[in-house]
């Protein structure tokens, strides 16, 4: 086996041996990227925006869910189940970011708890709902239960799971609304302290932006990059492997939809897409393709490129109005759901190995392990 | 740029230091054994010997983590990685292949176990997945490795188990955290989880003592561990909180107590980055490492005084074992450390998070 070794692992060698500080062995920035203006931007044009966006959904649904239960009729249901769309795509447009604000006092878990392989939620709710337990109806209260019981997940069973037809019986302020109401005041105070949490003076935005050989967190801005690029990689083998692979299955007939979230709303495609779009809104707008050194920008037009394939192949499905319970056992649909698994694997090989190499983030093979 | 070995060697000449290597070649007697990648995906574990020569070695049908040590030293069992399928037994001595085993179906190996005082029984971290119970199996090693039951380990997500040295009282590390293999390696009960350590008796299974972290410290998942000299065990932790919460990722726990951490200076627990990946002791017990794949480091401390006594930083350091008064370390750049002193690098290796002193 061939013994060579880099001139640079001598360095730093001899560091260690000389008792000289190394830390910064194996975590400095590869030279001529300038990753600092690139994590600006992705938080100012990209992360932030994105729980804002949550943030103004939520109250926007709050109006609506309100109305729901001051006047319980059809109308006022369709608009808060429509409403109700527009905060999934919030949420699937930042559900990459679980560092973090979203990691403190489980609020990522809070306003997504899934997969609940054991349907805890549903059952819990199940029980909230059957006990009319009013401690559920307040915000403060129900911030202290469960949190499978006060997430996006919870309110799409307020208003899309059995029983939810009730809402627009006639009877106005029933439990289930008003359980409902209080899910979406939930989400609101949650998505408002991941906002702060990003943007206070101490906030994560500035233990990024601060990043270097003192920062608890991130010793370069090369490390940032590389947890966000991390992030969009993960994101994208969720939506991959768990959501669409797991659900849609080797064939038609082997499908179970229910596997992957928000069947109950026909919002999986919708959800789906937008965390595929928020992945390139950290390309684009987040200006990641364009640090990416000579030689290697056809990385960028690469990602871009089996994203939109695979969206392509998403939109494709879901513009034929069909719900997601049928379209996995349609075979054409199945066919195109399975395709779409091609490229979205090609993104994630990309964000695994190509952007890193490019970029000289080195990543560990044990430090990656989790174990 | 890449130099020669002998460019390498002579570096270190000008600068008036000599690796280990060239000063003493031990024989080729097996010293340690762990597991590796070599190139992109080809996996093994491997002997080797004092200089880091690798005697022989097994190839893996995938990524492995730790390894079981016989009390004779002549066997060897590696554990695949979680959520982790196969094990492998090496006949060290004989520097071959025994046999291999898998968990039966419902259970997936953690990667980590330990055999009996006797050296009959293999013990082996599972998950008894559909029921989110952390059991550990136990294997027949005069018969095949025939499964011949199962203790419960009272905690979920089971990680590091070892027999203590009174040989009949076991130690476990239940990290807390669910995972399912339908899901990978997501961790599905963050908010809710409760790491403990666990003592069941060897002979029975019998649940001796379970205790765990105050309720603040609950996503502080308890994973690795080792035995000092006065019977203390020493665990490391992995912290699912926020990146910037300050937590002593190291401490102790010795039977009819509390678990307590071991306090250092924050800036030494957050070179660690809130990840501790393996904890090894000693020779003599009296000397307990914690080594940080994700911060590039290494802490040692005093058992007695609970003092940190010795830092080192190493890219991508996991794996460690005692080495007499000192420790013996692997990392993913396939490099070996005996003491702060580099050894060997094979550049197209990559260590994985264990290894285990043999000799």
């Amino acid at each position: 086996m061939a013994r060579s070794i880099k001139l640079g692992t001598v360095v730093a060698l001899v560091a260690v041996l000389w008792g000289a500080p190394a830390m910064a062995q194996g975590h400095e920035d590869a030279p001529g990227i300038a990753f600092r203006p690139v994590v600006d931007r992705m938080i100012e044009a990209v992360i932030v925006p994105g729980f804002s966006g949550l943030a103004v959904g939520v109250a926007r649904r709050a109006s609506s869910m309100d109305d729901l239960c001051l006047q319980a009729d059809a109308k006022a249901l369709a608009q808060a189940r429509t409403d109700f769309a527009l905060l999934v795509t919030a949420w699937s447009r930042v559900e990459m970011f679980r560092f973090g604000p979203a990691r403190t006092d489980n609020r990522y878990e809070r306003l997504f708890f899934w997969p609940d392989r054991r349907s805890l939620g549903l059952r819990q709710m199940q029980g909230l709902i059957a006990e009319e337990d009013e401690t559920a109806t307040k915000v403060d209260t129900l911030r202290q239960k469960s949190v499978a019981v006060q997430g996006l997940l919870a309110l799409e069973y307020v208003l899309f799971g059995e029983g939810s037809e009730a809402l627009a019986s006639g009877t106005s302020g029933t439990f289930r609304c008003r359980y409902g109401r209080a899910i979406t005041g939930a989400i609101a105070t949650t998505a408002r302290e991941v906002v702060e949490g990003w943007t206070s003076d101490d906030g994560y935005a500035a233990v990024m932006r601060d990043a270097g050989p003192d920062n608890p967190v991130y010793r370069s801005h090369g490390e940032v990059v590389q947890e966000i690029i991390g992030a969009a990689r993960e994101m994208l083998q969720s939506a991959r492997d768990l959501k669409l692979a797991r659900s849609i299955g080797e064939t038609p007939d082997a499908a179970v939809p229910r596997r992957a979230p928000f069947w109950r709303s026909n919002l999986t495609l919708t959800a789906i897409k937008a965390n595929i779009a928020s992945v390139l809104a950290l390309l684009n707008a987040g200006g990641l393709g364009t640090i990416l050194p000579e030689g290697s920008e056809w990385l960028a037009g690469s990602l871009a490129f089996e994203l939109g394939q695979a969206n392509g192949a998403l939109s494709t499905v879901q513009d034929a109005g069909e719900s997601w319970e049928t379209v996995v056992h349609d075979p054409k649909d199945h066919e195109l759901l399975a395709y779409s698994l091609v490229p979205l694997g090609g993104a994630i090989e990309i964000l695994d190995n190509g952007f890193p190499d490019a970029l000289g983030l080195l990543t560990g093979f044990n430090s990656l392990d989790g174990d | 740029m890449a130099i020669s070995r002998r460019d390498f060697l002579q570096a270190f000449a000008a600068l008036g230091v000599v690796p280990v290597t060239t000063l003493a070649r031990a024989g080729s007697q097996p010293a340690f054994v762990a597991a590796r990648m070599e190139g992109a995906s080809t996996f093994s574990v491997a002997v080797l010997d004092y200089a880091g020569e690798v005697l022989f070695s097994e190839e893996l049908d995938g990524r492995a983590h730790d390894i079981a040590l016989s009390p004779d030293h002549a066997t060897a069992a590696v554990f695949a990685r979680r959520p982790g399928f196969f094990a492998l037994v090496v006949d060290i001595a004989g520097r071959k292949r025994v046999t291999a085993f898998a968990p039966p179906p419902g259970r997936h190996f953690y990667g980590h176990g330990f055999f009996s005082a006797d050296g009959r029984l293999l013990y082996a971290t599972e998950n008894d997945y559909e029921a989110v119970r952390g059991v550990l199996g136990i294997y027949d090693a005069t018969a095949g490795y025939a499964r011949i039951g199962e203790f419960d380990t009272h905690g979920v997500g089971p990680h590091e188990a070892l027999l203590m040295s009174d040989g009949r009282t076991i130690a476990i590390g239940n990290g807390g955290v669910a995972t399912h293999p339908d899901y990978d390696r997501a961790k599905l009960n963050l908010p809710t989880m409760e790491p403990s350590i666990t003592y069941l008796d060897a002979a029975t299974g019998e649940l001796i003592d379970k205790v765990k972290l105050p309720r603040d410290l609950h996503q502080l998942s308890i994973r690795h561990m080792a035995e000092s000299s006065d019977g203390t065990i020493w665990f490391g932790g992995q912290y699912e909180g926020p990146e910037t919460d300050r937590i002593d990722l190291v401490g102790t726990h010795k039977s009819g107590g509390e678990p307590t951490l071991v306090g250092a200076p924050t800036a030494v627990y957050a070179g660690m980055r809130q990840y501790v990946g393996a904890v090894a002791v000693n020779a003599a017990g009296t000397r307990v490492a914690a080594t940080s794949p994700v911060g590039g480091h290494v802490l040692i401390f005093d058992a007695a005084t609970r003092n940190l006594v010795g830092e080192r930083a190493i890219a991508d350091v996991c794996g460690i074992a005692g080495d007499g008064p000192d420790f013996f370390s692997s990392d993913g750049r396939g490099r070996l450390w005996r003491g702060p002193n580099l050894i060997s690098e094979f550049p197209d290796v990559m260590w994985d998070n264990h290894i285990r002193r043999i000799g």
